[in-house]
């Protein structure tokens, strides 16, 4: 195995072991984000389209500035995308079959810069279309929302089979363990599926993805085209044509393989080691001699793409959908004013993947064809705990804010609505208070009616929102009382949010207990 | 009933200590002497035996056991080798502080006490209101529980860990599905919190085990609550039931916030329905207080016969300590 690979396989563990550690209570070090944050689109876009200054620009600026000098080292070594497709493509094809399209076919490389472009143009214009096509933000959903509960759904089977097992060898603790499955929706599905579809491209060139999709790798190219590391080839080469039959990317010209498209190559290193009279290397050089970058973007095509994403961004702003899920859609608490929280959340689904009740779930078109992707809080599959703040800690572009559990409650999500029409004890005088039970800030009150059912009430000074009340409700199907975002708080980064006046009244009465009592003794 | 073969040898054998063989009772007595540390008990003490035994003091673990002496020990209703199962309330993810969970230390004691008398494997585990893991880490019962052997603490959620039985004299919760480790233990102990509570008045030990079951939101839809928490306890006999009233959520129950009173009680007894009925003496549940005929599954519960609503039948052993 070479370095390159030791070093791309350590990372991808690393970037496995890092969503698999997303969870709550979080790490103390915020490091679960890292590759998210080292990646100079996400920040790029974030703070075009919201216009503020994304404090991980920084981290972005260093790999541009480090691709300056070592090419899309990146993509080569650091990808856990590339990583996965490259191991891939070697599992599924073979590392030196012959493939469906020539090796050196250009074909559709251009299709990348038209999509940064278009990313670009959309992000000027205030909407973020990044998460669509980045390779991180993509990797992240496959295996926060894909990969994660397929793995704890095997896991089950196991430890289910196991069970007689376990309890033969008194092991109770693991003969009562069952992984939560609470993630794997839709999109979920979708993912793994597109993760499957880029593999079958592989079928027509190594790393297709990497080479004519990828809108990070094209961002990357720009600033690789004159790289400080430079191939070369001495005299001695006997044109055999190995280098442009194998080569990663294609970058190496089959007529002239003296010359290569330095945008295109990821620095892996096979030219060297595949050459049998061993005269490639890759050194520093400021010699211009064999660069041959290009786009293959005319600027006609260009314009093209910028306008499309300026189309796209513009048809996003008029739907009238958006208007109507502005007001509609429950977000996480401490999520930041909607037209911000669409521009610079990246769809990365950490905060799904790490909340403990299941109530994040990313939105396929509930918050509009802006909000695809994004977490929308569904209290029926799970309520907003109120010991956690877990998402707001998670996000690494902060569209949801790391706020402090009392700033996290003063956050509301919403306010919940009592259906009479629904409700058992309204309609069918059953004895249920199960919402009041839940309600961890005591907002439901209840009126004894003329039957002499006691019927529950909504205090809603003291409803926070969390939905307790929703995701208990005994009512099969939709539940008697949901939350709606009517009552919800949302504040820009460093606003302060008004305190929750519930939360002080229901301190207050945890505070009124007798003296007599304390825990631990 | 299903009956497991374990579950009816330890049934017979209970039934012959109950009706008074003296040379059990002395085996038993000894037994107790053996693992307990305590003096067999004259047969002439046993034929006194309170109902229920009442126990105040600061220190919980020393009320659990003070209570459970009172009753005639730990091997009364624990045999070697036995698997014991606590069912406390671990229903909220909510400090002990706030009175809506079992203290952890009445938690701990009481498996202690199993584990003295000869208990194989204690149990203890309940089907929470919210998220599992942050009730298990926050309730504190898990934690005071590290360190003893053959304990268990955890919560069962997942449908695959029930089996769908039959009441044979249900009014209106004809099958319900409950937890198997309920149905196979071999001797159940309830531990409930004192608490009032919205829809039921208050949640002692008939209440407590609808978290033995599965799924409970159709108690509140397609029955009528008061009937099918009667109905359950025809069915779940309990061995022993220890109502842990530390601590009690006396408004604002079960999940608080609400006045909390701190009575460093527990009461103790075999008869569920007398155990409720006692538990109402001790504070003003609900604000004003209720009468055991207020309770609406009680009256029910002890019309079908499974114990004893009036309490002035009952003797009451107090002991403040």
């Amino acid at each position: 195995m070479s370095l390159r690979r030791g070093v791309q396989i350590f990372l991808l563990a690393l970037f496995i072991a890092l969503i698999a550690l997303t969870r709550w209570p979080p790490s103390p070090v915020e490091v679960h984000d890292a590759f998210l944050r080292i990646d100079p689109l996400l920040s790029i876009q974030a703070a075009l389209a919201s216009r503020t200054w994304i404090p991980a620009l920084g981290y972005g600026a260093v790999v541009l500035g480090l691709s300056l000098l070592l090419g899309r080292f990146f993509c080569g070594w650091m990808c856990p995308m590339g990583t996965c497709l490259e191991v891939g493509d070697d599992l599924l094809y073979g590392r030196n079959r012959r493939r469906v399209w020539p090796n050196s076919a250009r074909r559709l490389r251009y299709v990348k810069y038209g999509l940064l472009a278009m990313i670009l143009a959309a992000a000027v214009f205030g909407e973020a279309l990044a998460y669509l096509f980045d390779p991180i933000s993509w990797m992240t959903r496959i295996l926060a929302l894909g990969v994660w509960p397929l793995f704890s759904a095997i896991v089950n089977l196991g430890l289910e089979a196991l069970r007689p097992v376990f309890e033969w060898l008194g092991w109770m603790h693991l003969a009562r363990t069952q992984f939560d499955l609470s993630t794997f929706g839709f999109l979920g599905l979708f993912s793994l599926l597109f993760f499957a579809f880029l593999l079958g491209l592989g079928r027509y060139q190594r790393r297709f993805w990497c080479r004519h999709l990828c809108p990070l790798g094209a961002l990357l190219a720009l600033f690789s085209r004159n790289a400080l590391f430079r191939r070369r080839v001495e005299n001695g080469c006997d044109k055999d044509g190995k280098c442009f039959r194998t080569c990663e990317t294609g970058a190496i010209d089959p007529k002239d393989v003296f010359r290569y498209d330095s945008g295109e190559c990821i620095q892996c290193g096979r030219c060297v080691s595949d050459c049998h009279k061993k005269v490639t290397s890759f050194s520093p050089s400021l010699s211009p001699k064999g660069l041959a970058p290009s786009t293959d973007l005319s600027r006609r095509q260009a314009l093209g793409w910028i306008g499309g994403g300026s189309l796209t961004a513009g048809w996003l702003a008029l739907n009238p959908a958006r208007r109507l899920t502005n007001d509609a859609t429950l977000r996480p608490p401490g999520a930041i004013p909607e037209d911000d929280f669409l521009a610079t959340c990246v769809r990365c689904g950490q905060c799904i993947k790490a909340c403990p009740t299941g109530c994040l779930q990313p939105a396929l078109l509930e918050a509009g064809a802006a909000g695809f992707m994004t977490p929308i809080a569904v209290p029926r599959l799970g309520a907003c705990n109120r010991n956690c703040n877990g998402c707001g800690q998670i996000c690494p572009t902060d569209a949801i804010r790391s706020l402090s559990l009392p700033e996290k409650i003063s956050a509301r999500m919403g306010n919940a609505v009592l259906d009479p029409s629904r409700c058992v004890v309204y309609e069918r005088g059953r004895v249920c208070l199960v919402c009041d039970e839940h309600c961890p800030f005591g907002a439901i009150d209840w009126e004894e009616n003329e039957r002499g059912d006691r019927c529950p009430v909504v205090n809603e000074t003291r409803c926070n929102g969390c939905g307790q009340c929703e995701r208990n409700c005994p009512v099969e199907g939709v539940s008697a009382i949901r939350v709606r975002p009517a009552g919800q708080v949302r504040r820009g980064a460093g606003e302060s949010y008004p305190p929750f006046a519930g939360l002080q009244e229901a301190e207050d009465k945890k505070n009124h207990r007798p003296q007599g009592y304390s825990y631990p003794p | 009933m299903k009956l497991t073969r374990r579950e009816a040898i330890v049934g017979m054998a209970t039934g012959g200590l109950l009706v008074g063989c003296p040379f059990l009772l002395k085996a038993n007595g000894s037994n107790a002497a053996q693992t307990g540390g305590k003096a067999a008990i004259p047969s002439a003490v046993q034929a006194i035996r309170p109902d229920l035994s009442v126990v105040t003091g600061r220190d919980p673990a020393q009320n659990v056991r003070a209570a459970v002496e009172a009753l005639g020990g730990m091997g009364r209703f624990v045999g070697k080798g036995d698997i014991v199962t606590l069912k406390p309330n671990m229903g909220f993810g909510n400090a002990p502080e706030a009175a809506t969970t079992t203290d952890p230390r009445v938690v701990r004691a009481m498996a202690e006490l199993a584990l003295n008398a000869g208990a194989k494997r204690v149990l203890i585990y309940d089907y929470p209101c919210n998220k599992a893991d942050i009730v298990l880490d926050v309730c504190g019962i898990k934690k005071i529980m590290a360190g003893l052997d053959d304990t268990f603490v955890y919560t069962i959620q997942s449908a695959k860990y029930y089996s769908e039985v039959t009441i044979p004299n249900a009014k209106t919760l004809y099958q319900v599905p409950i937890a198997r480790d309920i149905l196979e233990s071999d001797c159940i102990i309830n531990m409930p919190v004192a608490k009032s509570h919205g829809s039921a008045k208050v949640s002692f030990g008939m209440k407590n085990w609808m978290g033995i079951v599965e799924n409970r939101k159709t108690w509140h839809f397609s029955h009528d609550l008061n009937t099918a928490i009667a109905d359950i306890a025809t069915f779940v006999r309990p061995k022993l039931t220890l109502l842990d009233a530390t601590r009690a959520l006396v408004t604002g129950g079960p999940g608080g916030p609400g006045e909390i009173q701190a009575l460093n009680t527990v009461v103790a007894g075999t008869d569920p329905v007398a155990l409720d009925a006692y538990g109402l003496t001790l504070a003003p549940f609900g604000g004003k207080g209720y009468k055991p005929t207020d309770i609406n599954y009680l009256v029910d519960a002890a019309k079908r016969g499974v114990g004893t609503i009036d309490l002035e039948k009952l003797t009451v052993q107090k002991q403040i300590i």
